[in-house]
C-alpha cells in the first residue's frame, strides 16, 4: 500500500521484518514470535493463519528476491518449534514468558480467558 | 562416479539443554546443514542462479505434470486455470508404463508394447520402476517376479537385458522411453513445445532414487523442474479449489510403492507432516499372489512348474491382474487360460475361479502391512486418527475392497471418493507444474522428504533434514554443539559420464525414430497415390487424351518403382511427380468440351519437392506385397 506500483513491496517489507525480529534477542533466544508476526498470547490457530501469509510471499517458488529464501528458512524454523506445544513451551520458559497459558493447553480458549488476537506486525 | 558420496556436516541442535546459542541463519532448529556432495550441491546451486537471474520471466512454455508410475503413467496440464489430465495418442487417459523390443528392433512404449507382452516377454519390460536407482542386492525378490532379465553391472547396479537388439539398459533408459512418450503425445495434445515437466516419485524414494528419476528425465531430452512426492501430489489436486482448514490423510497404494503422508492444508498452504511407506509393496505384488496360487496348484495338478516358461509366467501375469480388477467389483473371477503348456499327453488348460474371500486369504499378510505405514505417520505427525479430516485415496490398488476395508478399519472413517486415484497424482503434479511456471499464485507446497538429504531443498525446502533412518552417532554428544560428520554412500545412480551418453543416444534414436516415421507414412501414402490414380485412369477410361495419359502412367511407374525401391525423398520427390501430372489430368479434363489441354506440361516436381537435410537414405521396414 506503500506504493502500489512498485511489485512486491509487501514481499520485500515482509523479508525485511522478519529480519529485524530473528535478530532481536530474548534471553539469548531469537524472537520467533516476532519473527512470524505474533503475540506470545496468540494461540496456535492464529501463528498458523500469520506462518502461511507469510509462506505464501517468501515461498522460494514465489519469491526470487534476495534475502526471501532467509526469510523463509526463518519463518520455517519458527513454525517448526511453535507448532510443537513441547518446543513451544519449552521456549516461553526460557523466555519467561506467560507460563502458564501454554503448559496446559495453548489453543484451547476456554482455559484462561484468551487474549484477542494482537494485530499482526505486518498485514 | 559410481557412488555418490554426502557429508554433513551438522551441529546438533542444542536448543533446550543449551541456552547459549547463537544464532543461525538458516536451516531448521539451530541445525545448519552444508552439503558438499559434488553431485547434488552443484546442479542445485546452477539452478539458483538460474532462478536469480530469470526471476520473475513467466516463460510461455507449457509445464506439464507427470506421474511416472510402475505400471500406468499420466500426465496433466493446467488448462484454463485447472488441472486437467492429457490424453495420449491413442486417447487414453492412463499410459502403460511398458517399452518393449521387437525381434526386428523396433522400439515400442505404452499400450501397443504391453499387448504384445506374451510374445515377447524377455523384450518387454514394465516395472521398471522398482528398479530405477537401485543396487542389485536391493531388489533380489523383484528381479525373480519379472519376465525379462534383470543382470548386475559392474558398480552392482541394475541392468535391464534386451537379447531382442542385444543390448543392457539401465532402468533409467526404459523410463525415459515412456517419458519420451508421454512427453511427445502431451506436445500434440496441448499444441505447444513440452520441454518442461514436474515428475512424482512415491514419498518414500530415497536419494538415488529421485536422482535417477531425474536422470530418466534428461535421457529424454526433459528438464525436470522439480520431482514431488505423490501423495503430496495427490492432495494438492484434493486440495486445489478448498479454501477450508483440514487435515488429511492420503493413502497411496500403486503399482508397485505403498505410501501415506499426513499434511495440513489451509489458505493455500500445503503442510505435509509426516509421510511413511513400503518401497516393496504394491499392487504388482496382490497380482504375484494370483500367479503363485495359480502356478502352484498347476504344479499339484500336473507337476509342472510353470514360473519357469516366461511366457506361461507372462500369461498368468497378465490373468492375474483381470481377475485382481474383476475382484474390485465382483465376488468371484473366472480363469480361463486355454494351452498355458503341453505334454506328451497333449495340451494343457487352466480353468478355475477365484473367490474375493480367496484372494484376500493369500493376500492377508500384504494388507497386515498397510497398518504400520499409517500408525507411523500419524505418529510422526503428533496426531491421533480423530484429528484427521479427510482421507485420500489414491491408486489403482485402493479399489480393492479389502484394501479399502483395512483403511476403514484403521482410520475409522469412509474415504473420500472425490478424486480418481489414478488421475489425481498427475493433476497435482500439474498444479504445482503451474506454481513453478506462474500460472497458479495462491498455493504453496511445504514438503518433507523422509529419506532423502540432498536433493530436495531446493523449493520444496521444508525438509526436517535429518534423514529417519540414518543414525546419527550420539555418543557423547548431546548438547555439545559439536560438529559430526555423516558419510553416506553406495548411491545407485548413473556416473555422469553415462547419463550423457544415455542423452544423446536417445536423441540419435529419436531422429530415427521420426525418420522411420516418416518413411512409414510417407510410404502408405504413395501407395494410396497409385491405387487412387490407376482407379482414376480406369474411370476415366477414354476420356483421357492419349498424350496426357501416357505422362501419368510413366510417372505412375516412376512411383511405383519408388516405391519397391524404398528410398523416402525419391519416394516424396516422385509422388509430387505424378500429383502434377494428375492435376494436369484434371486439367485437360476440365478444358475438354472447347480448348485443347492448357499450357504444355508441367515442368516436374517444383515446390513440392523440399529436399531437406534429413533426405538421408533409410530403408523403409515395412515392404508390402505387390
Amino acid at each position: 500500500s506503500l506504493y502500489p506500483r512498485i511489485d512486491g513491496i509487501s514481499q520485500l517489507l515482509a523479508t525485511i521484518d522478519v529480519f529485524i525480529y530473528a535478530d532481536n534477542k530474548i534471553n539469548g533466544e531469537v524472537d520467533w514470535y516476532g519473527v512470524l508476526g505474533v503475540n506470545p498470547l496468540d494461540t496456535e490457530d492464529v501463528i498458523r493463519k500469520s506462518f502461511r501469509k507469510l509462506v505464501l510471499m517468501l515461498h522460494p517458488d514465489k519469491n526470487n528476491a534476495s534475502g526471501a529464501n532467509g526469510a523463509f528458512l526463518l519463518v520455517s524454523e519458527a513454525w517448526e518449534l511453535l507448532s510443537d506445544k513441547t518446543k513451544r513451551s519449552a521456549y516461553d520458559r526460557i523466555t519467561s514468558l506467560h507460563r502458564s497459558q501454554h503448559n496446559v493447553q495453548p489453543q484451547c480458549a476456554s482455559t484462561t480467558a484468551a487474549p484477542p488476537p494482537a494485530p499482526a506486525q505486518n498485514g | 562416479m559410481a557412488s555418490t558420496a554426502a557429508q554433513i556436516h551438522l551441529i546438533r541442535p542444542s536448543f533446550a539443554p543449551n541456552p547459549t546459542r547463537t544464532t543461525s541463519k538458516s536451516g531448521f532448529f539451530g541445525t545448519s546443514v552444508s552439503f558438499t556432495t559434488p553431485k547434488s550441491s552443484l546442479p542445485r546451486l546452477r539452478k539458483c542462479s538460474n532462478r536469480r537471474n530469470h526471476s520473475l520471466r513467466v516463460a510461455a512454455e507449457k509445464v506439464v505434470g507427470i506421474d511416472l508410475g510402475t505400471t500406468n503413467s499420466a500426465v496433466g496440464a493446467m488448462e484454463g486455470g485447472k488441472p486437467v489430465i492429457v490424453t495420449n495418442a491413442e486417447g487414453q487417459r492412463t499410459t502403460p508404463s511398458v517399452v518393449a523390443y521387437t525381434k526386428n528392433g523396433d522400439r515400442l512404449v505404452g499400450q501397443i508394447a504391453k499387448r504384445q507382452a506374451v510374445v515377447n516377454p524377455e523384450n518387454t519390460f514394465f516395472s521398471v520402476k522398482r528398479f530405477i536407482g537401485r543396487k542389485m542386492i536391493e531388489v533380489d525378490e523383484e528381479a525373480k517376479q519379472v519376465s525379462y532379465n534383470v543382470v548386475r553391472d559392474d558398480n552392482g547396479n541394475v541392468k535391464l537385458d534386451c537379447p531382442a537388439i542385444g543390448k543392457q539398459f539401465a532402468a533409467e533408459e526404459i523410463s525415459a522411453q515412456v517419458l519420451r512418450k508421454l512427453v511427445d503425445d502431451a506436445s500434440k495434445f496441448l499444441n505447444e513445445k513440452v520441454s518442461k515437466a514436474v515428475v512424482t516419485v512415491p514419498a518414500y524414494f530415497n536419494d538415488s532414487q529421485r536422482t535417477a528419476t531425474k536422470d530418466a528425465g534428461r535421457i529424454a531430452g526433459l528438464e525436470v523442474l522439480r520431482i514431488i512426492n505423490e501423495p503430496t501430489a495427490a492432495s494438492l489436486a484434493y486440495g486445489f479449489e478448498r479454501k477450508n482448514n483440514e487435515t488429511i490423510l492420503v493413502f497411496d497404494l500403486g503399482g508397485g510403492t505403498f505410501d501415506v503422508s499426513v499434511l495440513e492444508v489451509g489458505d493455500g498452504v500445503f503442510e505435509v507432516l509426516s509421510t511413511s511407506g513400503d518401497t516393496h509393496l504394491g499392487g504388482d505384488d496382490f497380482d504375484k499372489r494370483i500367479v503363485d496360487w495359480l502356478a502352484l496348484s498347476f504344479k499339484n495338478d500336473e507337476g509342472i512348474d510353470l514360473l519357469k516358461d516366461k511366457q506361461a509366467l507372462q500369461r498368468l501375469t497378465e490373468t492375474a491382474e483381470k481377475a485382481k480388477m474383476e475382484l474390485s467389483t465382483l465376488t468371484q473371477a473366472n480363469i480361463s487360460l486355454p494351452f498355458i503348456t503341453a505334454t506328451a499327453d497333449g495340451p494343457k488348460h487352466i480353468e478355475t475361479t477365484l473367490t474375493r474371500a480367496k484372494f484376500e486369504e493369500l493376500c492377508s499378510d500384504l494388507l497386515d502391512r498397510l497398518k504400520t505405514p499409517v500408525q507411523n505417520s500419524l505418529r510422526d505427525a503428533k496426531l491421533s486418527i480423530s484429528d484427521i479430516d479427510e482421507v485420500i485415496l489414491v491408486g489403482g490398488s485402493t479399489r480393492i475392497p479389502a484394501v479399502q476395508g483395512v483403511v476403514k478399519s484403521l482410520t475409522g472413517k469412509d474415504p473420500n471418493v472425490t478424486v480418481n486415484p489414478d488421475e489425481v497424482v498427475a493433476l497435482g503434479a500439474a498444479v504445482q507444474a503451474g506454481v513453478l511456471a506462474g500460472d497458479v499464485s495462491d498455493i504453496v507446497l511445504l514438503d518433507v522428504t523422509p529419506l532423502s538429504i540432498g536433493l530436495e531443498t531446493l523449493g520444496g525446502v521444508m525438509t526436517k533434514i535429518i534423514p529417519r533412518n540414518t543414525t546419527l552417532p550420539t555418543s557423547k554428544s548431546e548438547g555439545s554443539g559439536k560438529k559430526q560428520d555423516i558419510t553416506i554412500t553406495g548411491a545407485s545412480t548413473l556416473p555422469s559420464d553415462e547419463v550423457e551418453r544415455m542423452v544423446s543416444e536417445a536423441e540419435r534414436f529419436s531422429k530415427e525414430d521420426k525418420e522411420k516415421r516418416d518413411a512409414i507414412d510417407t510410404k502408405n501414402q504413395a501407395d494410396s497415390v497409385v491405387y487412387q490414380t490407376e482407379k482414376q485412369l480406369k474411370e476415366l477410361g477414354e476420356k483421357v487424351p492419349a498424350e496426357v495419359k501416357e505422362k501419368v502412367e510413366a510417372k505412375l511407374e516412376e512411383l511405383k518403382k519408388a516405391i519397391t525401391e524404398g528410398v523416402t525423398q525419391v519416394i516424396k520427390d516422385t509422388m509430387a511427380a505424378l500429383n502434377q501430372e494428375v492435376m494436369q489430368l484434371g486439367q485437360s479434363l476440365y478444358n475438354q468440351p472447347g480448348a485443347t489441354p492448357g499450357a504444355g506440361g508441367a515442368d516436374g516436381p517444383s515446390e513440392a519437392s523440399n529436399k531437406g537435410p534429413e533426405g538421408d537414405v533409410i530403408d523403409a521396414d515395412f515392404t508390402d506385397s505387390k
